[in-house]
């Protein structure tokens, strides 16, 4: 690396290496100059035209249709030129109506072919509802009929697209649509089927239901009233008949069944007491039977005793065989020769007691009718309760299967009156294609070559020509680490002797050495006119 | 003082190329401040020179026509002539003229010293190629080539120096040519009828300057050991041909005390 420090100034060093090498310097020059020029003139030329399309993003029919029909945008309102660019298959087309491609091309080329004039076109927005394609061509002619063409079909190929889309949107629409119409269908067929299984879930099956439970409910009531009515009766009817075999020979042993009578209350009440509370009506009527017993046994005393006693038997055959009430079951003893004996007995007041006997077998059997009939009202009430439980299980799934019934039916309205809105979408798209874009300003035929054409590498050609030289003439003298100068040879200053001997030309070197620089003058001065004059001409003619 | 030193000899040759004879003149005009001894004027006066070189014959040889038209690269020669003079503390001595790699113009410059010595009336000075395979130097003596020289004196015993030493176009400039024989010289050099050639011809004559072409001392054994016979050494740098570290390495093998000078050769731009 050379340092300045007490040598020779750059410019004078670089003069001098300039001198040295002037014809190396010039045959750069020339040679760059050349390549320029060859360059230029081989530089394949490209011209570029263009064809202006306009998208209408609204108009009349837009306010008309408000809210009713929704226009399909081209790829939205273009958001910047470089969101949008020809498709494959539109530049596919246009290859192959040039007969650029055909069905034997080989997909390598084909991809080759395609790419070559994706690379050529380029579309730009130069206004808000423009959109400008641009080709560019090696031939003005094929410049103007591609984008022409592409323009042509850009329009075509972007309105079928909308087209497409819309229809798209309608088949979607209507493919949801029938989706949930055959949804509510099924779910329609599903409710139809729970009904069927189960008869209960008819309609108007709970108000029925609840009018005969309320209906069993009174008859139970009234049953059970009936029920207390008649043993109320029957224990009257008890009493009658222990009064009556107590006042006559009859009577005689009424101690015996008395005190039968008076076990078989208790022997009940105690059954009652563990189901029920000491106020139950059956209870308290137990109680009072059996208060009444024993007051009355009190009342008979020991005197009796042994009239009770002989009397047993016939107090025994009274209640009569086959009886399977409780008093008659409480009675023991022999009915067949007792009976007799009473009858033999009774006399006058056996009329009477046959006549209670008969009442208190009438109300007996009546109370086993009635309580065999509340039975079977409890029954059908407890079935009608099965029948109530079952209906609101079924009633819970009916009203599901009827919720989403009615959620479909709901999607499925919106979804038929979106489907029509669809519909009338896709026709105007297809009713107006001409009005929303068209070509606005066809192709012009291009007359100047695009940049660069051969002046600017011409003109390249010579500043570098120039340039190049004199800038590696530079680094060689600012890099070269060789000895140019005495100041740069290693030593103190002034322990050695340091001189310069300059070249010594020889005669021929003299006489040829002013002819050399005015040859290499002459030289430079011919390409620069011969540079200029190219450009000239190419200029004039517009290359 | 150059241009001066210049008028001076101008005139002194037109003075020689009056009579018609190429014969030293015996009264010597120079510029040297010191005095020639009588014996070595004397001996400068008998000196004969076949017949002077005109300036085509001078460039032929690779020799400055120091009054022709390269005044620059004469002026250059005539300084540097000058200023080793002054260095130097002997009266006359022997320099070792050697480059820091082939081709580094070594011989040009060793030849145009001697010559720019040789114009100075009162001294003479002799060339001794000892660049064995450059055969620049032969153009100086007759004949092409296979002239006796150096090597042949330092093989052969019997060779004296008087039929060595051969005389040139130029005046007060001898040469003793390379020899014939062209390499494996470097035993030769290091012998001591070497040694006792240099002490004769600095010697002999107190006026005669001796200027070896020698060989470059980098990659080179003989340079190196010619350079040490010497009494000085001057270091030839080609103009862009060496990068200052080679410059660098030449001059640590010549040594600081026997390197005199370091001469840029073949500058394109002139002298500077």
């Amino acid at each position: 690396m050379i340092t300045w420090e007490g040598g020779e100034e750059p410019i004078r060093l670089m003069l001098k290496e300039g001198m040295r090498h002037k014809w190396r310097l010039v045959l750069g020059f020339v040679l760059i100059c050349s390549v320029g020029v060859a360059l230029g003139l081989f530089w394949p030329k490209s011209y570029a035209s263009s064809v202006t399309v306009s998208l209408q993003q609204d108009n009349v029919i837009d306010t008309l249709m408000e809210g009713r029909a929704v226009r399909t945008e081209v790829a939205g309102p273009p958001q910047s030129a470089g969101d949008m660019g020809l498709g494959r298959s539109l530049i596919e087309r246009a290859l192959e109506e040039r007969g650029e491609i055909g069905e034997d091309t080989s997909p390598r080329e084909r991809d080759r072919a395609i790419s070559t004039l994706a690379g050529r076109t380029e579309l730009t927005q130069p206004g808000e509802n423009l959109v400008t394609l641009h080709y560019r061509g090696s031939d003005p002619k094929t410049a103007q009929q591609m984008a022409n063409r592409l323009g042509e079909l850009f329009v075509e190929e972007t309105l079928q697209g909308r087209e497409r889309e819309s229809d798209a949107a309608f088949q979607f629409i209507d493919q949801q649509a029938q989706r949930y119409q055959e949804r509510m269908k099924g779910l329609e067929a599903e409710i139809e089927q729970l009904r069927a299984e189960h008869p209960v879930a008819e309609p108007g099956a709970p108000a029925r239901l609840n009018e005969r439970e309320s209906t069993l409910s009174q008859q139970i009531s009234d049953l059970e009233q009936q029920i207390r009515e008649a043993q109320i009766r029957e224990d009257s009817l008890q009493n009658r008949l222990a009064q009556v075999s107590g006042s006559g020979p009859g009577e005689v042993g009424g101690g015996g069944p008395a005190q039968a009578r008076l076990a078989q209350l208790r022997q009940e009440l105690e059954t009652l007491r563990l189901s029920y509370h000491e106020s139950y009506p059956d209870i308290v009527r137990l109680k009072r039977q059996i208060a009444q017993l024993e007051q009355q046994q009190g009342e008979q005393g020991g005197a009796s005793s042994a009239q009770a006693s002989a009397q047993g038997d016939d107090q025994g055959a009274a209640p009569g065989p086959g009886s399977n009430m409780a008093q008659a079951d409480a009675g023991t003893g022999d009915p067949g020769g007792a009976g007799a004996q009473s009858y033999g007995l009774a006399g006058g007041g056996l009329e009477l007691r046959q006549g209670v006997q008969q009442s208190l077998y009438e109300t007996q059997t009546n109370t086993e009718t009635l309580e065999s009939r509340l039975q079977t009202v409890r029954s059908q009430l407890a079935s009608v309760h099965e029948d109530q439980a079952a209906l609101e299980e079924v009633q819970k799934q009916i009203s599901e299967l009827e919720r989403s019934h009615a959620i479909n039916a709901n999607i499925h309205e919106d979804l038929v009156s979106r489907r029509e809105n669809a519909r009338v979408s896709r026709e105007l798209g297809s009713a107006e294609r001409g009005l929303t874009m068209r070509v606005e300003e066809p192709a012009n035929l291009p007359t100047t070559p695009e940049l660069p054409r051969p002046l600017h590498f011409a003109l390249a050609g010579g500043v570098l020509g120039a340039g190049v030289p004199i800038g590696l003439l530079f680094l060689v003298v600012m890099l070269d680490p060789r000895v140019r100068d005495v100041a740069h040879i290693p030593v103190e200053t002034g322990s050695v002797l340091l001189t310069t001997i300059p070249h010594a030309r020889t005669r021929t070197e003299r006489r040829l050495a002013p002819l050399s620089v005015f040859a290499c003058v002459m030289v430079v001065l011919a390409t620069v006119a011969g540079l200029a004059a190219l450009m000239w001409i190419m200029g004039g003619y517009g290359i | 003082m150059a241009s001066e030193l210049t008028k001076i000899e101008e005139a002194l040759r037109k003075l020689q190329a009056q009579s018609g004879d190429s014969s030293e003149v015996s009264t010597a005009v120079s510029t040297d401040t010191r005095p020639a001894t009588r014996r070595g004027s004397a001996d400068i006066g008998r000196m004969t020179t076949p017949e002077t070189w005109s300036p085509a014959q001078l460039e032929k040889r690779g020799l400055l026509d120091f009054f022709g038209p390269e005044r620059q690269a004469a002026n250059a020669f005539r300084q540097l002539r000058t200023s080793l003079v002054h260095r130097a503390a002997e009266s006359n001595f022997v320099l070792a003229v050697t480059g820091v790699r082939q081709g580094s113009g070594t011989s040009f410059v060793a030849r145009n010293l001697a010559a720019a010595f040789a114009l100075d009336p009162t001294k003479t000075s002799v060339l001794v190629d000892c660049e064995l395979g450059d055969r620049t130097n032969s153009r100086m003596t007759p004949g092409s080539g296979g002239v006796r020289g150096l090597t042949d004196y330092l093989r052969h015993e019997e060779m004296r120096v008087d039929q060595l030493i051969q005389p040139t176009g130029v005046s007060r400039l001898r040469v003793i040519p390379a020899g014939t024989l062209t390499q494996g010289a470097g035993e030769l050099y290091t012998s001591p009828r070497m040694q006792e050639l240099l002490g004769q011809l600095r010697g002999r004559y107190p006026d005669r300057f001796t200027i070896l072409d020698v060989p470059p001392v980098i990659d080179n054994a003989d340079g190196r050991i010619l350079s040490e016979l010497c009494d000085y050494t001057l270091l030839v740098v080609p103009y862009a041909g060496a990068s200052e570290a080679r410059v660098g390495r030449a001059m640590d093998i010549v040594g600081a005390d026997r390197l005199i000078g370091t001469v840029v050769n073949n500058d394109p731009g002139g002298q500077s």
